[in-house]
């Protein structure tokens, strides 16, 4: 489970900070919209690193603190819109467990804001890179995950 | 409705051991589930009776747990048994269950729920320190009844010291002491009434002081829990009072083990995946210079407290099952209480309720 390159670069000033974001996109939506997002050639920034499960409701949290307690300064959860998961309703099921996760980081100090959870259908690229632009923007503002300088994990 | 029943004989001991005695020499129950004294009369520990001359010495009162009977009456519901079994439950053990239950681990359809008035217990070892069979009720009849902790030289586990419900509720049946002159069946459910139509017991009043001082404990607690749970959350809601907390943990599982709703037959953490072959281990220490050794215990905690957060009815097991005795059970209370809050779900309150990660809303949780 080697997700998060963690390694620092030196001589780094707060201002150029640049968050690493791990992604779990569905298969059947949100991954296929980060492809159109490619494929149709829509800017967006290279913050992100993707991981294809083939549903939402399949990510267990502990993969969401994982990658968190490895220093991932944020993580997004893709899934189907309402009503259109693959599975039924795995998409619900997984907002309620990215719920708690985000409440469970919140009350630990840990910053629940750095895990999104987002419906994005195969056919919305421009709103895959609208999301990544913006929860950029957001962990600029929140900084750097401290966990990153943490050994006593 | 309720309706209180006296027991016939002596003392405590007499009224329970007869009344159970009963309970199985009349068919009503085929087994009953009871913590009893040992031979030795230094421990008390939970027996499984089918014999009623081998109910010699029952007592539910006596404030020690050794393993949730929640776990052991679930299991006594495991592949459809034809026995009914009267199964004596504190309230976090009740609780338990019911959540239980809910994970489709326990069947409740064959179970005559009997609970047990409890003010809190102590771990096993401070227990056979603590007191003989006699002092133990001595204080229990002098003290305990009046709502007040009975034992001079220890303090009840923390669990207990902030826990909500000194009498449980959703059972068939209640032992009621605290606010009582003397040991009372109350029965409080169809099938209670039914299990004790045909004992022919005297029925008496509620005891005057009962429901009051259950008021009064139940709000003493209530503010107790918060203070408690405030101070905690203002301490470990940071990251470095977090990690300084959980570091002295060994990873032995017990937590897992003793809890009554970690209900994975098989824990992802005991699994493969976390038998990291020896270059993993060597990457993870070069990329960071440094890693902690055994790896993965913040990921366990944490992980535990989202897979069952929702379900932690703050009993304590986990805690008094650590060897390196981390604060795990404050942390599932301060935490799981939280999680609950989303779902406005509590759990054990009403077998009905669904389980917050078992089901969902089509419109909730907005804006993610």
């Amino acid at each position: 489970m080697d997700w998060v390159a963690v390694e620092r670069e030196e001589g780094q000033s707060p201002g150029d900070f640049e968050p690493r974001i791990v992604a779990l996109l569905c298969n059947w939506c949100s991954y296929t919209g980060a492809d159109l997002a490619g494929t149709s050639r829509i800017q967006y920034p290279p913050n992100i690193r993707v991981i294809r499960v083939m549903c939402s409701g399949s990510v267990d949290p502990m993969y969401i603190l994982k990658a968190i307690l490895e220093g991932a300064d944020g993580v997004l959860i893709g899934g189907c819109h309402a009503g259109d998961c693959h599975y039924i309703n795995g998409n619900y099921k997984a907002r309620r467990r990215v719920a708690i996760a985000r409440r469970v980081l919140d009350q630990l100090g840990l910053d629940g804001r750095r895990v999104w959870f987002r419906f994005i259908s195969a056919s919305e690229g421009r709103l895959f890179a609208e999301t990544v632009r913006e929860m950029v923007a957001q962990l600029k503002e929140i900084g750097p995950n401290p966990m990153r300088d943490r050994w006593e994990l | 409705m309720s309706r209180f029943f006296r027991l016939d004989g002596e003392g405590y001991r007499e009224k329970l051991a007869g009344w159970l005695r009963a309970l199985l020499e009349r068919e009503i129950v085929d087994a009953v589930l009871s913590p009893q004294w040992t031979t030795s009369g230094r421990m008390v520990v939970p027996t499984l009776v089918r014999d009623p001359r081998r109910l010699t010495t029952p007592d539910p009162v006596a404030p020690v747990v050794s393993v949730s009977a929640a776990t052991l009456a679930a299991r006594l519901t495991f592949n459809q048994p034809q026995e009914r079994a009267a199964v004596l439950l504190r309230s976090c053990e009740v609780r338990a269950l019911v959540e239980l239950e809910k994970l489709e681990q326990a069947d409740l359809g064959r179970l005559l729920l009997v609970g047990v008035d409890c003010l809190g217990t102590v771990k096993p070892a401070a227990f056979a320190e603590c007191a003989s069979d006699e002092e133990i009720h001595q204080a229990w009849w002098q003290r305990g009844t009046r709502g007040e902790w009975p034992l001079e030289t220890v303090e009840p586990r923390s669990a207990c010291d902030i826990c909500l419900y000194p009498a449980p509720g959703g059972v068939d049946l209640r032992l009621a002491w605290i606010g009582c002159p003397e040991l009372l069946v109350e029965s409080v459910s169809p099938r209670g009434e039914q299990a004790m139509a045909s004992l022919e017991l005297e029925e008496v009043p509620e005891p005057s002081p009962r429901a009051q001082l259950l008021g009064q404990l139940a709000a003493d607690r209530r503010q107790r829990r918060e203070r408690t749970l405030e101070e905690f959350r203002a301490r470990h809601g940071q990251v470095d009072h977090l990690m300084e907390m959980l570091a002295p943990c060994i990873r032995c599982y017990n937590c897992r083990r003793a809890c009554p709703l970690c209900y994975c037959h098989e824990c992802v953490f005991e699994g493969p995946i976390f038998r990291h072959p020896s270059q993993h281990l060597h990457r993870w220490a070069a990329r960071r210079g440094i890693i902690e050794m055994p790896t993965d215990t913040l990921l366990f905690h944490l992980t535990r407290l989202n897979h069952m957060g929702s379900s932690c009815v703050s009993c304590g097991m986990c805690e008094a099952a650590c060897p390196s005795q981390l604060p795990v059970s404050l942390l599932f209370a301060a935490v799981g209480e939280t999680i609950q809050q989303i779902f406005d779900y509590e759990p054990g309150r009403d077998r009905e309720e669904e389980l917050p990660l078992a089901t969902f809303r089509e419109e909730e949780l907005e804006p993610r």
